[in-house]
């Protein structure tokens, strides 16, 4: 069991602790209400047997309700013990007294598998169990009056209250753990990017310079710890960002596309993570990538390429530029118009699926640049981590 | 000959870059491990430029450059880091720094950003610009209660800092939107003025309202 369920149980068995004490109490009323009133009943022997078997079942189902034993069976035989219990009364009881509205045999105790109910199944389980219990109660009734009209009513209310905290402990114990670990992983990370950086990166960064200055083979191997150094540099960028999303299912496009850097690519992203759902993400990144190899084609690998994100009115804005030689206005429509479909026409084609569009820019001979625009209306609030 | 100050707990390193100034002809005043060290050698030896290390030991670079900004020193800092910590570039440049190098940067553009600082002029990297542009878009996405009186860019600048964020180098942002290279380089300079001018405000802000809650 891993640590987030582990804390949603200890939730619920703090919950069930409360109800066996809410049982007892409710129990002890029970007992002292019918022995109050047991020359009243119509069988009051056959009271005193149901009363014991309502105490011995108290018992035995507080014991059923430890974590070891909870299953849903439990809930379903408590529910059916109890309604026995409570539809007995039209035994007990005189036709006076039921019409009277006195206590049921059971009292207040039925109170408790509803509250179980709740706890379980959350609100809807609490209320499906208040109807069951108030239906057994009504029906046997001749009439309904104010008094049964407030039981259900305090009922209802209270199932619905146990039911939602239930839930909402659950969620936030849940959250709670997750917040923990996050923030063990953080500062672990840290520890670790500070540690690579202080060594590692300095050493990486000096080798390349030196390696240029020098030149001949010494320009190759500081050439490759450039690339190293810039490889490692992101992975530690966007580790100290702590970018880890609660939901698994979102990725934060800056930390996505920073991914892309190297020694002809640079990045630039706003400090704060923009969360969106990892398929879009994905597609974005996707197209991106096709730009630059765009770049490549046309302009060859010395080509320089330039990546930045924006977000604002509603929308994101990738733009990949480019120092190569550029395309020139009208070619692309003419590929398309030839039945040529290039990588122009995949990025238009990835970005029209995310219900947005792919411009070439004109730069007047800047080289190329894309500008991907995607609306955000439909995704997920930005989580503010700062 | 501009007079330069290294701080940088890495001996290694801050000895190669002093070495570089050098030899280029620079004047390299003074060196410092750690923020301490760089705090007290500034106030000691006024350097022009400081190129400082944002992960030093405490105080670390951002909280340099504060203190260096609250005294009104006029000792231009430009940031060189290794790690590319973005909200600490960020932090830096909105508590004074005047620009921001990574330190694979080649010697000549380490060169020519330390004289271009000396001159009063702002390094930016395209990284920095999409900070700077994600900063400004944070404060106008802000509520109002949260960032009064926050800077606006204005359109020009908004163009401007974009093109540089694309890679584009000042001469060519120049041709692209027929300015002056002077214009372009005092558009992006203004756009850094005005963040460090609202930080500076903040900060006293915050100090006003901690000193009414005492």
């Amino acid at each position: 069991m891993d640590r987030a369920t582990r804390a949603a149980q200890q939730v619920d068995d703090q919950f069930y602790r409360v109800l066996t004490v809410l049982r007892a109490v409710t129990l002890v009323y029970a007992v002292g209400i019918n022995a109050a009133r047991w020359r009243d009943f119509e069988h009051p022997g056959a009271a005193w047997v149901l009363i014991g078997v309502m105490v011995v079942w108290s018992g035995v189902v507080t014991w059923l309700y430890e974590p070891r034993h909870r299953a849903t069976w439990v809930f379903i035989v408590d529910m059916a013990i109890t309604l026995a219990l409570l539809r007995s009364t039209e035994y007990t009881h005189t036709d006076e007294m039921l019409a009277a509205h006195t206590f049921t045999l059971t009292t207040y105790w039925v109170t408790t598998v509803v509250l179980c109910w709740a706890v379980r199944w959350g609100v809807t389980g609490g209320l499906l169990a208040t109807a069951i219990v108030q239906s057994v109660d009504v029906t046997m009734r001749p009439s309904v009056n104010s008094s049964t009209v407030g039981n259900i009513f305090l009922m209802v209310l209270a199932a619905m209250l146990v039911g939602y905290c239930a839930h909402a402990l659950r969620v936030a114990a849940v959250r709670r753990v997750e917040a923990e670990r996050l923030a063990a992983t953080a500062a672990e990370r840290e520890r670790l990017a500070r540690a690579v950086h202080d060594g590692v990166l300095q050493v990486l960064a000096l080798v390349q310079r030196r390696g240029a200055e020098i030149g001949g083979d010494a320009a190759e191997l500081g050439r490759l710890a450039g690339e190293q150094e810039l490889a490692l540099r992101s992975l530690i960028q966007s580790r100290a960002r702590g970018e880890v999303a609660l939901d698994g299912e979102l990725t934060d496009l800056g930390q996505a596309l920073d991914q892309l850097a190297g020694p002809k690519v640079s990045v630039a992203t706003p400090s704060r993570p923009l969360m969106l759902p990892s398929d879009v993400a994905g597609e974005i990144v996707d197209a991106v990538r096709a730009c630059l190899s765009n770049s490549i084609i046309h302009g060859g690998v010395d080509t320089s390429a330039w990546i930045l994100l924006e977000t604002g009115d509603g929308r994101l804005v990738v733009s990949v530029r480019d120092d190569g030689p550029g395309i020139p206005p009208g070619r692309l429509e003419q590929a398309e118009s030839e039945g040529r479909l290039g990588v122009a026409t995949s990025i238009k084609g990835r970005l029209r699926d995310l219900g947005g569009t792919a411009e070439l820019i004109d730069t007047a001979g800047q080289g190329c640049e894309w500008e991907l625009c995607v609306p955000l209306e439909q995704m997920p609030p930005v989580p503010q981590k700062r | 000959m501009v007079r330069v100050m290294v701080v940088d707990d890495h001996p290694l390193w801050r000895e190669g870059v002093a070495r570089d100034l050098t030899e280029a002809g620079l004047e390299v005043v003074a060196t410092a491990a750690n923020g301490t060290e760089a705090i007290n050698r500034v106030l000691a030896t006024r350097p022009e430029v400081l190129l400082l290390d944002l992960n030093i030991p405490a105080p670390d670079g951002v909280e340099v450059t504060a203190t260096l900004t609250q005294r009104g020193l006029d000792t231009k800092v430009l940031v060189l880091s290794a790690s590319g910590e973005q909200q600490d570039v960020l932090d830096a440049v909105k508590a004074g720094a005047s620009g921001y190098l990574v330190k694979s940067a080649s010697r000549e553009a380490l060169l020519d950003a330390v004289q271009a600082v000396a001159r009063g002029e702002s390094v930016f990297t395209p990284g920095l610009a999409g900070l700077v542009l994600g900063e400004y878009r944070r404060l106008s996405e802000a509520p109002p209660t949260d960032e009064p009186d926050a800077p606006r860019l204005t359109d020009r600048e908004t163009e401007v800092l974009r093109l540089v964020a694309k890679g584009l180098t000042y001469k060519q942002i120049a041709e692209r939107l027929v300015l002056s290279h002077r214009t372009v380089q005092n558009h992006v300079q203004n756009t850094l003025r005005k963040l460090q001018l609202h930080n500076r405000v903040e900060l006293v802000r915050y100090a006003i309202e901690r000193g009414l809650d005492d």
